[in-house]
């Protein structure tokens, strides 16, 4: 994949154009970060064994802010990879290439996916230490935690990807994108299950758990949730929730590989 | 010489809710290796709609396009190695260099990464963009893009390139500037086909033409050949410098080779009979004999005295070849 041209110019493009540029935002973060790190790893190894809740505070507001900005940056960025090209017309001239289309799309989705990735592994090491005093090791969180956010990225940047692969305008690849993830999944499916609990509760007469409701398995943000539930007695549906997302993703890359294929023959 | 570019009943039907739109109606062609073939036709005629078959971009409802031996229904990837396409629109990528951009499309073809700059340095001169290597493609003036993206057409060495309208959108310079360029081309062996609308211009360089309407391919082949087509002779300049009366007179009694006899670019007798006939100036015939046979209306002047300066046919406008097989219809 190091060698797919259409990854190298992705990254190319996302990345400042001067060398100097890219040194210097290099040099800052790296000072930044071990700043912090420093401070950190002081605090942690002063709180460890005697009071965990400020370490679980800053996890769980790490791991949230990882993925609220997934799911809001996604459709932002992702969704004008295929439509760009046709907007810019240089759609036709990457078609000539004999790139065949698993390398295009391919080369689209890890450049894409590339990006969201580096400030999760930016991240990481502060959240290795803080899983260390956590203890998120030994009962498997942090890795629970890291394979959900790599699905919901992936899914997130799929979609993007298929809604721009489908509209001709990355504006519309955009507004598809944003009303399929907050309207539809995040925001809709709250209320479905809302109407489902009122109806249930109109007709049976008693009260029945929000848990039960299928329609709030699809919810990107009560299935991210169900990590930081205490007692953890609902992540089989975290992970009901991820396989779906994961084959729904997988077929939309599928979709489009197939459909670029069959268009290229 | 080899046949590289071969033709049948080329057809595109598309569809227009019930309405069956043909863009390209039953196109025959046939370029041998070296050529430079102009497609000519008003806007909407089916050039680009051809180009693109040719191309491998669109698949044609009927008819077979074979270039290098390649069909490019059945056999796309091996069309899209030998061939350099350039399309009408194009874009460029922003937020890269030009080397950059070269770079990115000779991975795409495949190209090894140990050639890959020296092949970029050679399309760089050849378009004439070497000092620009290291700008920013959206510093580029219109013009540059354009060689810019002629220069990512030839980066992968194609033996057939297509060029839907390269000259559009340029100013005069750049416009000499591709003609040159195109020229260089075909020092090199290219086989080209290019459409435009700038007659004059291809007319210098193109030893072919088409002329497309409303889908169908009205003429097609070379261009003195479509000209004698037009206006079933050929025309003539001969510049005499002593005995324009008798060669004249001469030329007259020729009807099996000479239609009509015009004097060009000098004063006609006035009528006036003490005014002697001048001896010496330019004549225009309207010649219908075999190509062959110029020389034994040469030959006749000359053994009948007459001092021939000059002896050459007319070239016709490419615009009045346009002019007089299309009716400004679109397909």
């Amino acid at each position: 994949m190091l060698e797919n041209p259409i990854f190298l110019r992705e990254m190319r493009i996302r990345l400042p154009k001067h060398r100097g540029a890219r040194i210097g935002i290099l040099i800052m973060v790296s000072v930044f970060l071990i700043a912090v790190y420093l401070r950190m790893i002081n605090e942690l190894i002063q709180r460890a064994g005697a009071n965990n809740s400020d370490a679980d505070l800053l996890w769980d507001i790490l791991v949230w802010a990882q993925f609220v900005f997934v799911l809001f940056a996604a459709p932002a960025y992702a969704s004008n990879a295929f439509s760009r090209e046709k907007e810019q017309q240089t759609w036709d001239l990457l078609l000539m290439t004999p790139l065949t289309a698993s390398e295009i799309v391919l080369g689209k989705l890890l450049g894409r996916l590339t990006v969201f990735l580096l400030p999760i592994v930016i991240i990481l090491p502060l959240e290795i230490l803080i899983a260390l005093v956590l203890g998120y090791y030994a009962n498997g969180m942090f890795f629970l935690t890291l394979f959900t956010l790599l699905i919901f990225t992936f899914f997130f940047v799929s979609l993007s990807l298929y809604a721009s692969w489908s509209l001709s305008r990355t504006l519309y690849a955009q507004i598809v994108s944003y009303t399929v993830l907050i309207g539809v999944l995040s925001i809709g499916t709250a209320l479905l299950t809302a109407a489902a609990l009122a109806l249930s509760n109109i007709s049976s007469g008693t009260s029945s758990s929000t848990l039960e409701q299928p329609w709030l398995w699809l919810n990107p943000f009560y299935l991210f949730s169900l990590l930081f539930e205490q007692p953890r007695d609902h992540l089989y549906q975290l992970g009901i929730g991820l396989l779906i997302y994961l084959i729904v993703g997988l077929l939309m890359i599928y979709h489009i590989i197939y459909n670029l294929r069959r268009h290229r023959e | 010489m080899t046949v590289i570019v071969q033709v049948k009943g080329l057809e595109k039907v598309y569809r227009v809710g019930r309405q069956k739109l043909h863009a390209v109606k039953g196109i025959d062609l046939e370029l041998e290796q070296g050529d430079i073939f102009g497609f000519i036709g008003p806007n909407g005629a089916g050039k680009t709609t051809t180009l693109k078959i040719l191309a491998t971009l669109l698949p044609p409802t009927a008819g077979t396009a074979l270039i290098a031996g390649h069909d490019v229904v059945t056999e796309p990837d091996a069309v899209r190695e030998v061939i350099g396409y350039m399309p009408d629109f194009f874009g460029v990528y922003d937020d890269i260099k030009v080397w950059e951009y070269l770079d990115f499309f000779a991975a795409a073809y495949r190209i090894p990464k140990a050639r890959r700059t020296g092949i970029i340095d050679d399309v760089l001169a050849l378009t004439d963009l070497t000092d620009k290597k290291d700008s920013y493609v959206e510093s580029l003036s219109r013009g540059m893009k354009q060689r810019l993206c002629l220069a990512k057409t030839l980066i992968h060495d194609p033996k057939v390139l297509l060029l839907d309208e390269p000259a559009s959108g340029l100013d005069p310079r750049a416009r000499i500037e591709l003609k040159e360029l195109l020229k260089e081309l075909q020092a090199m062996g290219k086989t080209i086909i290019v459409s435009s609308h700038i007659l004059p211009e291809m007319e210098e360089f193109c030893n072919k033409i088409g002329i497309i309407e409303r889908g169908e391919m009205v003429v097609a082949g070379e261009v003195q050949q479509i000209a004698r087509q037009i206006r079933g002779q050929q025309f003539i300049e001969i510049t005499i410098a002593d005995g324009l009366p008798i060669a004249e007179q001469l030329l007259h009694n020729m009807p099996e080779w000479v239609h009509s006899v015009q004097r060009c670019g000098m004063e006609s007798a006035n009528g006036d009979a003490s005014t002697p006939p001048p001896q010496r100036g330019t004549l225009r015939i309207g010649y219908i004999g075999a190509p062959e046979g110029e020389y034994e209306v040469l030959t006749a002047l000359v053994q009948a005295g007459v001092k021939v300066r000059a002896f050459h046919p007319v070239k016709t406008d490419l615009e009045d070849v346009f002019l007089r097989f299309t009716k400004g219809q679109v397909a």
